[in-house]
Parts: C-alpha cells; structure tokens; sequence
C-alpha cells in the first residue's frame, strides 16, 4: 500500500530544486543543447520584444536608402524598398515564435489527445485511429499543406492551423507508443483496481510520466513548425507580404537581388539555419536528459 | 575572370557582326523553339473563343483571324512598326490573314471580304477530316461568338447580320459605323475563326484542337508547357531576299510556364529557353554579364499597372479619398529608384504609341497634373475633409502569379501607411484573382495590371458598365454616350478629340492610384533568326511571328548549347 502511495509522488512534476537540477545538468553534461538553449531563448526574446529592439517599422519603406549593405545605420542593410532588415528580421522572429508556438501548441495538443486515449483504451479505437493516421501520414506533407492553404487562403491563422493539425496527427504516434508502455505499470492497475475513472488515470497517472517525450516532442516541433512555415513562404503560401517572413524574404528579395545585394538572402537563411539547428540540438539534449534509459550516458 | 569576359564581350561583337548580315543567311527547317512568353507564368484559361478569355490568341497558335498586323512592315524589315502593342494594330500596319482583301459599301452599309482561296483546315482524327476553309466557317464563328453566354453585353450591337455571300465572300451588314469593327471581329482578342466540326467534337478539350494556323496545339500540361507542332499544310509564306518559303520554319514550338522568376532567367541563361519575353529590368544586368551573346530589345509595357479602388464602396465612393490616396504615393520615387528610371511617370490608360490620341502630362490640366504629385500633407487634409482623419484600412487582392505586383504592392501599402491607411494584402492564384473581379466579388482594393488594348477600349473596357476590365465599377451615363459617340465617329481627328476629353476626365475622376509603367526587356539567343523582338500581330496574338522565326542550329551548337 505504502509502494503504491509513494509511486504517485515519484512522478509528480519536478520541485524547483530539481528544475535548477535538470538546467545544471544541461549546462555540465550537455554543452551543445545549451548552446542551443540559449540560442533558442535569444530567439524568443527577439520575437517577444521586437517592438521595443527594432529600431525601425517593418514596413517603413525608404526608397533613397534601398539596397544598401550593412552599415552602422543599418546592422543588416536594407532591401529593394529600403526597409532595414533588422528591422524586419525581429518582426520576422516575432512572426516565427508565435506562429511556431502556436502551432506546436496545437500540434502537441492534438498528439496528445489523440495518443493518450488511442493508446490507452487500446483495441477497435486504437486500431482504428492509427490506421487513420497511417492514411494521414502517407501523404507527403507539403502537398498537404499546399493544397490546404491554397483553399483557405494564405494568412497566419490558416497557416498555424494547417502546420498544428498536420504535425499533431503525425505525432499522436509518439505519444501513443509512450502512453502503451506506462499503461502496463503496477500504479496504473492499482488505480483501475481501485475504481478510478479512465479521465481520472489518463490526468493524473498517465500523463505525468508521458511528459518528458511530451516535452521533446513540443520543442521538436517549434523547430519543424518554423522549417516549414518558411518552406510555405518561400513558395508563396505563408503569410502574404508585407508581412516579414524569413521564409518570404529568402524567397522574394532575396533571390531577385542575389547578385546585386546577398545579404538579402544571407540573413534570412542564416536566422532559419541557426534557430532550427538550435531547437534540434536543444531537443537532443533534452531527451537525452529526460528518458531515464539515457541516465548516466553522455 | 577578365579574360573570360573578354573573350565573351568579343564572341558577342562577332555575334553581332554576323547578326547584320543573317538576313543573308538561308533560312533553316526545323527545330523546336523554346519560348518564355510575356504570360510565362500563367497557363492557358481556356482553349474556347466563346469563353472570351483575353489569351485565346495567345495560346491557340492553330487558330488565325480575318486580319493581322503585317511583319513585313516591321521596323527589322524597314519598316515603322515594332509589332509589340498587345492590342493595337495601326491601319496602315494591317494585313489580310484569312481575308484577301475587304471593301466597305453602302446601301445597306457592309464590309464585303473575300476570303484567301485554298486554306486547309488539317486532318484531324475524332474532329474532321482535312477540307478548305470556306466563308459559312466565318458565319458560324461570328454567331456563335455573339450568342455566346459569356460574350459582352453588346459587344456586336452594330452588326445585323452576317452571311457567306459566295463560297470565299463573306458579308458583315451594319446598322451603323463602328470605328473598333476591325478590332472586334477581325483581329481582336475574340476574333479566332473555327470550324464547326470542332464545335461537335468539343472545343474547349485541346486534343481536339485544330485550326488553319501555323502550329497545332500537341500537347498540353498545365502550369508546365504547351507544345504546339508544325501545321503540314499551312498556307502562308515569308520572302526573305527575294526567296519564297513556306512557313512555319521549326517543327515545334513549346511554351514553357514558369511561375518563379529565378527559374525563368536560369532556362534563359542555360539556352533551355531560346526567347524570354519579358524580363524585368532588375535582373537585365545579371543576365546580361552571365549571357553576353544574348541580343536584348527594351520596350514600354502595354499594361498599366494600378491600385483600383471600388467606388461602390466606403470609403471610395468619396474622390476627396481617392485623389488622397494618390497624393499619398510618391510616383516620382518609383520611377527612380523602384524601377531605376526604367518607367515612364505617365502612360496609361494611354499609351505614348497612341499618336493623337495620348496627351504629356505636363498638357494636361492641373486636377489630373496634380494626381501625379507627392503631397501626403494634402492628402492627410483629404482625408480629413472626407471624414476619416485617423485613416482606414482596406483589403486589397492581387495576384500573385506577377512577381512585379508582388513587391510593387507593399511598396504602395508603405506609402499609404504614412498617411494612416493600412492595406491588408490577400495574395491569390490567377484564376481565383481573376474570377474575383469577374463575378464583382472582389475586395475594395484590386491591384492589377490591365493592357492597353488600343486607344478606345482602353476606356471602354474599364470605364463604361458591363465590361469585363472594371474593377473600380466607375461609370457615368453621360460618359458611356460619349464613348458609344466615338465609335460611331468616322472621322479620326474627332474620335481622337472625344478620346482625349474622356482620358482627361478619368484621369481626375481617379478610380484608380495611377502607377508608372514600367519598361520591359526581350531576350533572345543569336541562333533565333528572322526576328527582332517583335511579340504579337492582334491582340495578344504571336503564331506569325513564331512562323517566321528560323533556328540556327549549327550556331547553337557552336556555342555550346
């Protein structure tokens, strides 16, 4: 009895002594994912206050000052309506965090919703929905997300719901495989034996010891989220102009001025690489960090 | 890398050289000519005439009309003409294509023609077998264009009847004179002659597409290519130093649909392409330095480009806010340094080509002078007169098939945003752009670009009620009647006087925010021969252009390609 009380409190969410624990372990043992933590919080910093870093508007055009390169008036130079990329690539990083946000948000809610009870209740439903999900996930994703987005339109809202509905179905995956093998732990018979209800064992007992993939899945997929949405802008289905894409930049200025003004395309492309390669290793870290198989390996 | 470009700059100089003397030269059969076209990234809308798509011309290479603008009036042939204008041909430019000659009579007024003897329409399996053209095919075509559902409201008001007088003869009778009757039925957007076999078999599927033009249509892969094959018994014949040859010289003619401007320039560059029609200027310098044997022709664009404002709409419906808006974009600005003085401040709805009936700016009266001007303080006052000091918002649907438009259109929304009117940019594929102003659904804001066509539906089609081009869904009852007054106008010296007081009074009306018209460069590979950058004889028409153009091919090969 003592066994099954003491379980509970083993997998509740970590206490602060344990959160400054889990960072100094990252810092100690995981270089590389705290580069790529600090990068990624660098990011989201920009993007949360471009309003009050950028020092110019971001559709401010000056004509007289276009296609100039950088300098000590404009840090990054300017594009072909002279408006100053920095500027622009803040507004840009403001535009990634929320639609990247959102739609991992949205991704990782899906997945879980969709992992937990198919994975849980097992049987006809999970059958069922993972075969619905194989369909799902045999469409190249792009198409997918062409095709929808040239129905609904360009803009951020069909944009954040077209990436969360797609990364969520094909993450429910992960979440379910995790969800499969925590359902036959001896803390979850005793709280079916005891007559809690499923919503109640989903919430309280499977959930909790799912975070951890939960977790990487959702930094995973801002970095995915931020890939593709520059994929999509770069085609001509993201957010439409003037609105400061890096995928949009890279793809419209960007390529036309190549020759005549680089760093147009440079910036742009720089900022993806470096983010994306940042969320990727940070995700690394963190599940290397997090999966107790991992514990104890470098 | 010096020695590369010196070498390059001097194979260009020979090139150059041997270019004066390849009318020497004797033409060569055969070969399949590549080409970017001026519609390079949109693909054909509709292979029907009677859906009165504005590109039939240009993508039904197997169709011909009654009349054409004659290339051996060209400026490359001495002549005066540069066969550029997308719908203008001067009369004195003008030729027979399926009609030998044309005579106008009295008593009942009507144009008698006679019809060329001896054209074919080919064989073709599923539609008809090969048999003359006749003068019926004529009649069928007209009435069939007339009655058509999507044929505009009174677009043929002035033609009672047409009928095939003889076998070759056909007759147009008139209830009145119409100054546009050769534009309309003869060489105009909607003037392609068809037969009615093809009717039968289906018109709008292109594997039965067959016509008396130099190529038939072979092949079709929308938004990639069109492939056009050489007519076996096409009629017509070019005389180039006093020899006779039949016509068409190259085997194939393939259109290559590239949405992205980048890939256009590389197939270019790479010879995958043997013309690109229309290169903006930014990228001529990069082109030119990696392609030096490339010869080049610069020329206006025969579209203007605007941002029309709905005036059935708040807060358009009030001038105070469009003449704001107009005063609120720096148009000098643009010239410069948008399109690097590679545009003309003042073009449309007239073109500078249209002698007589286009007027200088600096002729015109201060009200539309004005329009021309930056003064955002003024417009500020607009608007604040017109009852919207703190500015507005406003949709504004472009398309984002026209790379230029794309980065045009922000430019504007900067502008304007320093007056506190923001536009919320909807970016759309053609056809949803295009059937949004179709159907009147279209957003308060429209930015377009929209061809001159000639200097009477240029007004026409975009200012009188019923047309297709009128995304501002201006018009006036008194206006419209003087429009009906200039067609009906004999005298060229008086239409042109109606046509110019109509222009002034548009211009101020400002349903529109005028734009710049930009310059355009055409490209082509030395091996192109029997050409010199000329685009269309009719409205958006090219199939005797591409005809007369031989290839070179040893020369390709001797550039490595």
């Amino acid at each position: 009895m003592s066994a099954v009380l003491q379980q509970p409190a083993e997998v509740l969410a970590p206490t602060r002594g344990r959160v400054a624990n889990f960072f100094i372990r990252l810092f100690r043992e995981k270089p590389l994912g705290a580069a790529g933590l600090v990068i990624f919080v660098l990011f989201l910093l920009c993007g949360a206050f471009a309003d009050l870093l950028a020092p110019y508007g971001m559709n401010q055009i000056s004509m007289s000052n276009r296609l100039k390169p950088p300098s000590a008036r404009f840090w990054l130079g300017t594009d072909h309506l002279g408006r100053d990329m920095l500027s622009r690539m803040l507004y840009g990083a403001q535009l990634s965090v929320i639609i990247a946000f959102a739609a991992a948000t949205l991704a990782t809610v899906i997945s879980v919703v969709v992992g937990i009870v198919t994975g849980y209740l097992g049987g006809r439903v999970d059958m069922t929905t993972q075969r619905l999900v194989d369909a799902w996930m045999s469409f190249p994703e792009l198409i997918i997300l062409i095709v929808v987005v040239s129905v609904l339109g360009p803009g951020m809202v069909q944009v954040i719901f077209v990436l969360g509905l797609t990364f969520g179905i094909g993450g429910s995956r992960i979440v379910r495989g995790a969800v499969v093998s925590v359902r036959e732990n001896m803390y979850v018979h005793a709280a079916q034996s005891m007559g809690a209800g499923t919503p109640r064992i989903l919430l309280q007992h499977i959930l909790p010891n799912i975070l951890p993939p939960v977790i990487v899945l959702f930094t995973t997929r801002v970095g995915a989220v931020i890939l593709v949405e520059s994929g999509l802008s770069f085609l001509g289905f993201g957010v439409p102009p003037p609105a400061p894409t890096w995928g949009g930049m890279l793809s419209g200025s960007g390529r036309t001025y190549m020759y005549l003004a680089p760093w147009l395309a440079l910036m742009p492309g720089l900022a993806i690489t470096i983010v994306v390669y940042a969320i990727n290793i940070l995700g690394d870290a963190l599940r290397d960090l997090l999966d107790p198989r991992m514990r104890g390996s470098r | 890398m010096n020695r590369t470009l010196l070498a390059a700059s001097a194979l260009a100089g020979a090139l150059a050289l041997a270019a004066g003397s390849a009318e020497a030269q004797k033409p060569q059969y055969g070969g399949n000519l590549e080409v970017g076209t001026v519609s390079a990234t949109i693909s054909a809308l509709s292979f029907d005439p009677a859906d009165y798509a504005w590109k039939t011309n240009h993508d039904n290479l197997h169709f011909e009309t009654l009349f054409s603008g004659d290339l051996d009036k060209s400026i490359r042939r001495g002549g005066k003409f540069s066969f550029k204008p997308d719908g203008w041909i001067a009369e004195d430019a003008l030729r027979g294509e399926l009609a030998e000659s044309w005579e106008w009579k009295q008593n009942p007024l009507r144009v008698e023609i006679k019809l060329r003897r001896g054209i074919m329409w080919p064989a073709k399996a599923g539609v008809m077998d090969s048999r003359e053209f006749i003068a019926d095919d004529v009649v069928f075509t007209f009435n069939r264009q007339r009655t058509s559902p999507k044929a505009f409201k009174d677009y043929y008001y002035y033609v009672e009847k047409v009928e095939a007088s003889d076998r070759h003869t056909v007759t147009f009778f008139m209830s009145e004179y119409h100054a546009d009757w050769d534009y309309r039925f003869g060489w105009g957007y909607y003037s392609a002659i068809y037969p009615q076999e093809l009717v039968k078999a289906g018109i709008g599927a292109w594997k039965n597409a067959v016509g008396t033009g130099p190529f038939q249509l072979s092949d079709y892969v929308q938004g990639n290519q069109q492939t056009y094959a050489k007519n076996p018994v096409y009629w017509d014949t070019d005389t180039i130093n006093g020899a006779k040859y039949k016509l068409p010289f190259v085997d194939r003619v393939t259109y290559r649909i590239m949405k992205d401007e980048a890939t256009q320039h590389a197939a270019l560059r790479t010879g995958k392409l043997d013309i690109l029609e229309a290169i903006r200027w930014q990228a001529v310098d990069s082109i030119k330095k990696s392609a030096p044997q490339l010869q080049w022709s610069r020329w206006l664009a025969y579209s203007g480009t605007f941002l029309s404002m709905r005036v059935d709409t708040k807060p358009f419906d009030d001038i105070r806010v469009r003449r704001a808006l107009n005063l609120a974009v720096n148009k000098q600005e643009i010239v410069k340094e948008y399109y690097g003085g590679n545009a003309e401040l003042f073009a449309y709805p007239q073109h500078p080509d249209y002698l007589g009936y286009f007027e200088k700016l600096d002729t015109m009266p201060d009200s539309v002078k004005e329009l021309f001007t930056y003064n955002p303080a003024k417009a500020k006052q607009l608007l604040k007169e017109a009852g919207y000091p703190n500015g507005f918002t406003f949709k504004t649907q472009v398309c984002s098939c026209s790379p230029d438009q794309m980065d045009l259109l922000p430019l504007i929304a900067g502008y304007l945003e320093q007056i506190g009117v923001k536009i919320e940019i909807i970016p759309l594929e053609y056809g949803a752009f295009l059937s949004a102003m179709t159907t009147e659904k279209h957003t308060a804001g429209y930015f377009m670009g929209n061809g001159h066509t000639n200097p009477t539906r240029t007004i026409h089609k975009s200012f009188t009620p019923g047309q297709l081009w009128g995304p501002s869904l201006w018009s006036k009852p008194d206006y419209t009647k003087r429009m009906d007054l200039a067609y009906a106008t004999k005298d060229d010296g008086e239409r042109q006087k109606i046509m110019r007081e109509l222009t002034r009074e548009v211009l101020e009306a400002a349903p529109y925010i005028w734009l710049p018209v930009q310059y355009f460069y055409t490209a082509w590979w030395p091996w192109v021969k029997n050409y010199d950058g000329e685009l269309r004889v009719g409205a958006v028409k090219p199939a005797p252009v591409y005809a007369r153009i031989w290839l070179d091919q040893d020369l390709k090969k001797k550039l490595g390609y």
